[in-house]
């Protein structure tokens, strides 16, 4: 299914496109919550609640308006944020996302010390790291994230958005690579195959 | 070409992708995209990243949530209507056992209550036979005892060694009773026979055995004595005057 034809199916309510749309997307939404939310079944019922906005709200996504995933992070995490409004709410709790204590409500308490992000994020200066960690995975407001960094919000702003200029170029150069990779042992492939 | 590099360098787009903006400032960078079809190509190399970045550290969910998901997703309205109908299905299949039990316990009580009564109707109707029959008795009793007490009841005792019995004989009412006390034993092929006097004559007055409480014996009017002889069962014409038993007069 190409990403045009996912499209139009999931507009004309098509629930194989959903079930598509769950197996490429669910993981990396899953990853988002769950990094927000600690309690693996909280953030899996969160994630539930998103597909289902995501699947009866699709009519509202534009495509000229930027990707699908684009659109579908921001309806998980306004969701998973609403969730821990709601829950602090409920709990009449001063006490925000950075407080030491959040844990019991099964809110991650965001930890910068510890590096638990993946794959060539990795790459990035600590500065951008920091940065990406709190506002892409922790749902920080860049308000937020200057109080817990102690750093201007000016610099937050400015170091947010070097860091997604820095993944794309981190991530622009992995289909260059693999296809050097793939023609170079296709082109091996075929010589050992015309030697025999 | 130099607001296109403006609207870039102002970093507005990153934060557009990452979701960090307010409703206007969201509208604005939509009316960008539209206006500058050439944004297109640089949003989407930012997303891109930013979505590899996602997938690198995507976490795995449980394998039945997908099925979850999907039911919930694709029946969302019939789901609810489902819920609340089943909701109301067991409401009325839990009225209906209810009404069901009840129903059986009632009919249980029912049938036990219409057999105590036919058990009742029953004992009822032994109760009134038997009060009918002492009615009878009472009535018969009260009937002797106005006779036996009667001024005009002549008692005539008839007795000797072996036998003993009262014959009361009572000419207003126009009737004869006997009080069998003793009698001498006889073979089965035998009976007592009562003879009234009358100026010379013998006439039959019935047969009798002994246990029989006040018997009713024939009315004679002009009766003189009362004489029992002994006769072949069933009972003579005339008396067998040698089996005389016992005699007197009135």
């Amino acid at each position: 299914m190409t990403h045009e034809n996912l499209i139009k199916k999931l507009k004309s309510k098509d629930p194989s496109a959903l079930s598509h749309l769950y197996d490429n997307y669910a993981p990396a939404l899953l990853g988002v919550v769950k990094r927000i939310v600690k309690n693996h079944s909280t953030a899996e019922d969160i994630l539930q609640e998103s597909f289902i906005k995501i699947w009866r709200n699709i009519d509202q996504y534009d495509e000229a308006k930027g990707r699908l995933y684009t659109w579908m992070h921001r309806i998980t995490r306004n969701t998973t944020l609403n969730y821990i409004n709601l829950k602090s709410e409920k709990i009449k709790s001063a006490e925000r996302i950075e407080n030491e204590n959040s844990d019991i409500y099964g809110i991650q308490k965001p930890n910068i010390d510890v590096i638990d992000l993946k794959g060539k994020v990795n790459t990035l200066d600590r500065i951008y790291y920091e940065v990406i960690e709190l506002i892409y995975f922790k749902g920080y407001t860049q308000k937020d994230a200057s109080e817990k960094l102690g750093i201007p919000l000016g610099t937050v702003k400015t170091r947010c958005r070097i860091a997604i200029r820095e993944l794309k170029k981190i991530y622009e150069y992995t289909p260059v690579i693999a296809m050097g990779l793939a023609s170079t042992f296709s082109l091996m492939l075929l010589m050992l195959l015309w030697i025999k | 070409m130099d607001k296109i590099n403006q609207i870039i360098e102002s970093g507005i787009l990153e934060d557009y992708v990452l979701g960090l903006l307010n409703e206007s400032d969201m509208s604005e960078v939509e009316s960008y995209l539209s206006q500058y079809p050439e944004l297109r190509s640089y949003i989407e190399g930012i997303e891109r990243g930013v979505e590899k970045m996602a997938i690198d550290n995507a976490i795995t969910p449980s394998p039945d949530l997908k099925s979850k998901i999907i039911e919930s997703a694709t029946q969302p309205v019939s789901v609810q209507k489902i819920s609340s109908s089943t909701s109301w299905w067991k409401v009325a299949a839990s009225f209906l056992l209810g009404i069901v039990l009840c129903g059986s316990l009632l009919f249980n009580k029912i049938n036990n209550i219409q057999s105590e009564i036919s058990e009742l109707k029953k004992s009822m109707a032994l109760k009134d036979e038997e009060c009918q029959k002492a009615k009878e008795f009472l009535s018969k009793n009260e009937e002797l005892i106005f006779f036996l007490k009667h001024e005009a009841t002549i008692p005539v005792q008839l007795d000797n060694n072996t036998t003993n019995m009262v014959v009361y004989h009572n000419p207003v009412a126009k009737k004869t009773k006997l009080k069998v006390k003793d009698l001498p034993e006889i073979n089965s092929s035998e009976t007592y026979q009562m003879w009234a006097d009358v100026k010379g004559k013998m006439i039959d007055m019935g047969t009798f055995s002994t246990g029989q409480d006040y018997r009713d014996l024939k009315y004679i009017a002009e009766a003189e004595s009362f004489n029992v002889t002994i006769e072949p069962a069933g009972g003579s014409d005339h008396p067998t005057v040698s089996r005389l038993l016992v005699s007197n007069k009135v």
